[in-house]
């Protein structure tokens, strides 16, 4: 289903061009969890970035169901997200002026489906928040903003799901709680999930590890 | 998407963020509107009173009779035309003669106003109809003067009239010396009859048009097109001088305070809209991860901003309505009864001005939401790029420019006072730069937490640039606005002071100079000065354009009056190097014939022809109601040919009682009396003036908002550190002290700006658009830095004070 070739990304610093990713090669099968490791700087964002359509690459190719994500033009790029993507972060990035339910609805609005409450709402039992369904984000903690995160994740019905540490700001119960439903999720709704993380556990849980250090892929 | 747009906009209408913007623009549009619904009322005010004055809503007259085609094209466009002729002719009864203005009627007579008629028995009627033929009105000045009573037969020319009532000053009297002497009114049917008007005779055609406020203002226009110089216009926009000038500066005043208020909202909805901007860039980011595009991202908060822009303006143009209310009943002694209602456009102007307003204030920041890179959800770092300054500035600028130039159609003032505003922010943004590494140096007198407060001014330098620029402008334009207000409502009260004249008196005999002034000096009255006046044919020489072919008033001084002012030249009272009288020309005479100094003028006075050399130009101020002439010989040179002497005098209420005295003393002049016109200016400066203050109190208000905006703007890096400081142990009194050092002085900075930059405008302002005279304000050099001390240091205490009542762990949460 995703099909990476040859992936290398490099930036211009002041001290001249960094090559953060150098000559990636993968597969990952559709409804696989696969999980990117390796240490601070060693490009596991970047490359996240990259298979996620949010940042293009210097060299190589990402290719997604038959698409090369890195040829779409920016609006291009913005339909497939809304099409084919969710996330979730380590800091949640919900809206803050949004209540629990209604940043669930958002990437269903965004669809136009006209169910949204009806599907926002059973999201949000599914990962155990319907009472908190008013409750905007800064009334809630940070395992139940995650939560919220993770059922705005599947509210689109995504075929892949990226998250970066999405139990990095959570202690370690929470954490658990909280990956346990993400991949009950993904179970659930057949989905690709490709996260990032510093989690040994959490890598471990998933089908398939691709390892960085310093740009490269030992793994 | 516009749930969620809906959404938005009830989030952030509740949520308190965008508290100021919405205060700023209901303040603005509030202002403009009232302003602009109350520009009007000024505007009919001002035709209702012209209106009253010549009894017309527009008046044309010339030396002869109108071209037909001008008359059909009145009528076509659906006038309603009255004729009178104006012409001066001797009234006599067994008792005397006196010269009178005549002013023959037509069955139309009044088109607009009644007469007060002071019939045989003593009552007194309004009426609208022309005297019947046979019959003449005279004034109360005529009626005295020949000794009248009702029923007397006056002769004017060949033939006989019965005086059948005594009028009021009756509309249509309009200006110009013919106009005061003693009146006699009487029907056009009854000019042939008299046999008083021949071939050459000096006769004034007036034609009295009335009917749509529009139609009249288009058919002046056409009528400028159409006729030559000869004929003169009264009404649209033009009428009773003196007052015309005052509601014109009153409204000029009322126009720059509402472009003040512009501005203001204006600097503090871009600086909330920025905030705003910034605030949201998470969230656009979000969206964009969502699979929104850039263009749905900038629809989104597009959208919001429009709704925003629309609640907020539909409340300002309510308010603007109450207030205009307000004012209108304030200025009812001057406003005509029964006002039209104002429609609703008044209410679309309003929100037009509001959403361009926040469309041209708030676009650069809204562009900016829509450039958020999708990746900024993962690298917080990717903040979008700043548009060029020149693209931020140069689209704010234009955008005001728009707006302003909406609001006062008036190109030459919005060019002015954009080219004005752009030099004193690039000179602001200079003397800024400096003041921050002024601070730098201050910094070191100073220890501890004011030591840190100082050093923040340069440690933030680029933030304490804008602030010192933002609260600077903000300061230079109250300042200024106050400044106006003081000087125009002195200058308004010091045009109306004790030593206005309010009587003429003319056609006085050489003989009877002393006399009248001895009578002057006996009975304590201050007058203008007596001058004699000597009618006479004037021929320009070959250099000059055109001609004149009425007689002009002349007059000879040795002393210039004191009431002019020489612009060029000498006043000299000898004969000139070529043996000639020398002479002063009123300036705009002289500029609009193209003469020039050593020009030689040949005049013609009776028998007598004379010449005189110019040596100088002179300003006169026409509506000082003092005797002024476009020609004044400076030596005694012409001081034999015949002449009559006039001069204004103050009389107050008591000093009245006077006048029959002084009518019997001098029974040859005429008497003319302005004070009930003097009255109806002072009430009509007394209410503008109230009018102003309203404003005022607008511009204060838009003000502090932008104080507070800018304040506001920057607390969130000044929360930030506090926070952190507070972490490290910094107890309150040193984060207190640190906060006003800081605000202290960048306040003192910008104050000191403001006062340079008031000073400068002021003069440009007063020079340029209010023709008022310039001094040095010294209170403005104390007040600027002084209350934008106070203001702004108390504006930032207030604004941190959440942060240092807070514990340190919650202010940590809420980064």
């Amino acid at each position: 289903m995703i099909t990476v070739q040859n992936l290398s990304k490099t930036v211009t610093t002041q001290e001249g061009p960094l090559q953060i990713l150098h000559d990636i090669n993968f597969n990952i099968e559709s409804g696989q969890t696969v999980a990117i490791t390796g240490e601070s700087g060693s490009g596991k964002s970047t490359l996240l970035s990259l298979l996620a359509g949010l940042d293009r690459p210097t060299t190589g190719t990402v290719n997604i169901s038959g698409q090369a994500i890195e040829s779409l033009s920016e609006d291009d790029l913005a339909d497939f997200r809304a099409a084919h993507v969710g996330f979730v972060f380590q800091s949640f990035h919900l809206l803050e002026s949004l209540t629990a339910i209604e940043n669930v609805m958002l990437p269903i609005e965004l669809k136009g489906d006209s169910n949204a409450r009806k599907t926002a709402n059973q999201l949000l039992d599914q990962v155990g928040l319907s009472h908190r369904l008013t409750h905007y984000p800064k009334q809630l903690s940070g395992g139940e903003q995650q939560r919220v995160a993770i059922a705005r994740a599947f509210a689109s019905q995504p075929k892949i799901l990226f998250a970066d540490e999405p139990t990095g700001n959570l202690d370690t119960k929470t954490g658990s709680h909280v990956a346990e439903l993400l991949f009950d999720l993904n179970k659930s709704q057949q989905t690709t999930l490709i996260l990032v993380t510093h989690d040994d556990g959490l890598a471990k849980s998933c089908q398939q590890q691709i390892v960085l250090e310093a740009g490269t892929m030992v793994q | 998407m516009w749930s969620l747009v809906f959404r938005l906009f009830l989030r952030d209408w509740r949520g308190g963020e965008l508290k100021v913007l919405i205060a700023a623009l209901i303040v603005a549009v509030a202002a403009v509107s009232s302003i602009n619904f109350f520009s009007d009322r000024v505007e009919i005010a001002m035709q209702e009173e012209t209106a009253r004055f010549i009894g017309a809503d527009l008046q044309i007259s010339g030396p002869r009779e109108a071209d037909p085609s001008w008359i059909d094209e009145a009528r076509s466009r659906g006038l309603d035309i009255s004729n009178t002729l104006v012409f001066p002719s001797i009234a006599s009864t067994e008792n005397g003669f006196q010269l009178s203005s005549v002013r023959a009627v037509d069955t139309f007579y009044p088109l607009k106003g009644t007469l007060n008629l002071t019939s045989a028995d003593e009552s007194s009627q309004a009426v609208n109809s022309p005297p019947s033929p046979g019959s003449v009105w005279v004034d109360a000045t005529l009626f005295r003067k020949l000794n009248l009573s009702y029923g007397d037969m006056v002769e004017v020319g060949v033939a006989e009239f019965a005086v059948t009532g005594i009028i009021e000053p009756e509309p249509g009297r309009g200006g110009g010396l013919l106009n005061f002497l003693p009146r006699l009114v009487m029907n056009m049917a009854d000019v042939p009859k008299a046999e008083v008007l021949q071939e050459g005779s000096r006769v004034n055609w007036q034609y009295h048009l009335v009917g749509e406020r529009q139609t009249i203002e288009e058919y002046s226009v056409w009528f400028k097109d159409n006729s030559n110089r000869t004929w003169s216009q009264v009404g649209a926009r033009s009428g009773v001088p003196r007052l015309e000038r005052t509601l014109q500066r009153a409204e000029s005043f009322l126009g720059f305070a509402s472009l003040a208020i512009l501005m203001l909202a204006g600097i503090a909805i871009a600086m909330v809209a920025n905030r705003y901007a910034e605030h949201h860039f998470d969230h656009a980011a979000m969206l964009r991860c969502f699979g929104c595009k850039q263009s749905d991202v900038l629809k989104i908060y597009g959208y919001n901003l429009m709704l925003i822009g629309l609640s907020t303006s539909i409340i300002g143009g309510i308010l603007g309505y109450v207030i205009h209310m307000g004012l209108v009943s304030l200025m009812q002694p001057i406003l005509p009864p029964n006002l039209p209602t104002p429609g609703i456009s008044g209410f679309l102007v309003a929100i037009a001005t509001g959403l361009s307003a926040l469309v041209g204030f708030a676009l650069p920041a809204l562009i900016r939401l829509g450039k958020v890179a999708p990746l900024r959800v993962l690298r917080k770092d990717l903040t979008p790029m700043t548009m060029s300054s020149y693209v931020t500035y140069g689209l704010t600028i234009f955008s005001l420019g728009l707006i302003m130039w909406w609001q006062t159609t008036d190109i030459r003032l919005v060019i002015n006072l954009l080219g004005a505003g752009i030099a004193v922010s690039v000179v602001f943004t200079g003397v800024a730069q400096l003041f921050v590494k002024l601070g730098l140096s201050l910094g070191k007198l100073f220890s501890g937490a004011s030591y840190f407060g100082v050093k923040q001014v340069s440690r933030h330098s680029g933030a304490s640039r804008i602030q010192i620029l933002a609260f600077g402008l903000s300061m230079l334009i109250m300042m200024l606005v106050i400044l106006l207000r003081n000087d125009l409502l002195d200058t308004w009260q010091a045009k109306l002071d004790m030593d206005t004249p309010n009587h003429f008196i003319v056609n006085i005999e050489r003989f009877e100079t002393e006399p009248l002034e001895q009578y002057f000096t006996d009975n304590n009255i201050r007058h203008a000065g007596l001058f004699p006046m000597i009618r006479s044919r004037v021929s320009l020489p070959e250099s000059a354009r055109g001609s004149i072919r009425r007689e002009v008033n002349i007059s000879w001084s040795e002393t210039m009056p004191s009431h002019n002012e020489l612009v060029e030249g000498e006043w000299s009272p000898a004969m000139t190097q070529s043996g000639l009288p020398a002479m002063s020309l009123e300036q705009t005479f002289a500029q609009r014939r193209n003469l020039k100094i050593g020009d030689i003028l040949s005049f013609k006075t009776g028998g007598f022809e004379y010449q005189g050399e110019v040596t100088s130009f002179r300003t006169v101020k026409w509506d000082s109601f003092k005797p002024n002439f476009f020609i004044i010989f400076t030596s005694d040179a012409i001081s034999e040919l015949p002449a009559e002497w006039m001069t204004s005098f103050y009389l107050s209420k008591s000093e009245k009682a006077l006048l029959p005295d002084m009518i019997d003393l001098f029974p040859a002049a005429t008497l003319i009396e302005l004070d009930a016109i003097m009255e109806q200016i002072q009430r009509v400066i007394d209410q503008v003036s109230i009018a102003v203050e309203y404003v005022l109190m607008f511009v204060m208000v838009a003000g502090l908002m932008v104080l507070f905006a800018s304040v506001q703007a920057s607390m969130d890096v000044r929360n930030f550190e506090s926070t952190i400081l507070r972490t490290l142990g910094a107890p309150k009194r040193y984060l207190r002290q640190a906060i006003i050092s800081e605000f202290g002085l960048i306040s003192l900075m910008a104050g000191l700006m403001a006062a340079i930059g008031t000073e400068l405008t002021a003069w440009g302002l007063y020079h340029y658009v209010f023709e008022l005279p310039f001094s040095v304000h010294w209170w403005v050099w104390v007040v600027g830095p002084v209350s934008g001390f106070l203001l702004i240091t108390t504006a930032g205490y207030m604004a941190s004070k959440g942060i240092l009542q807070q514990s340190p762990m919650m202010s940590l949460r809420k980064i």
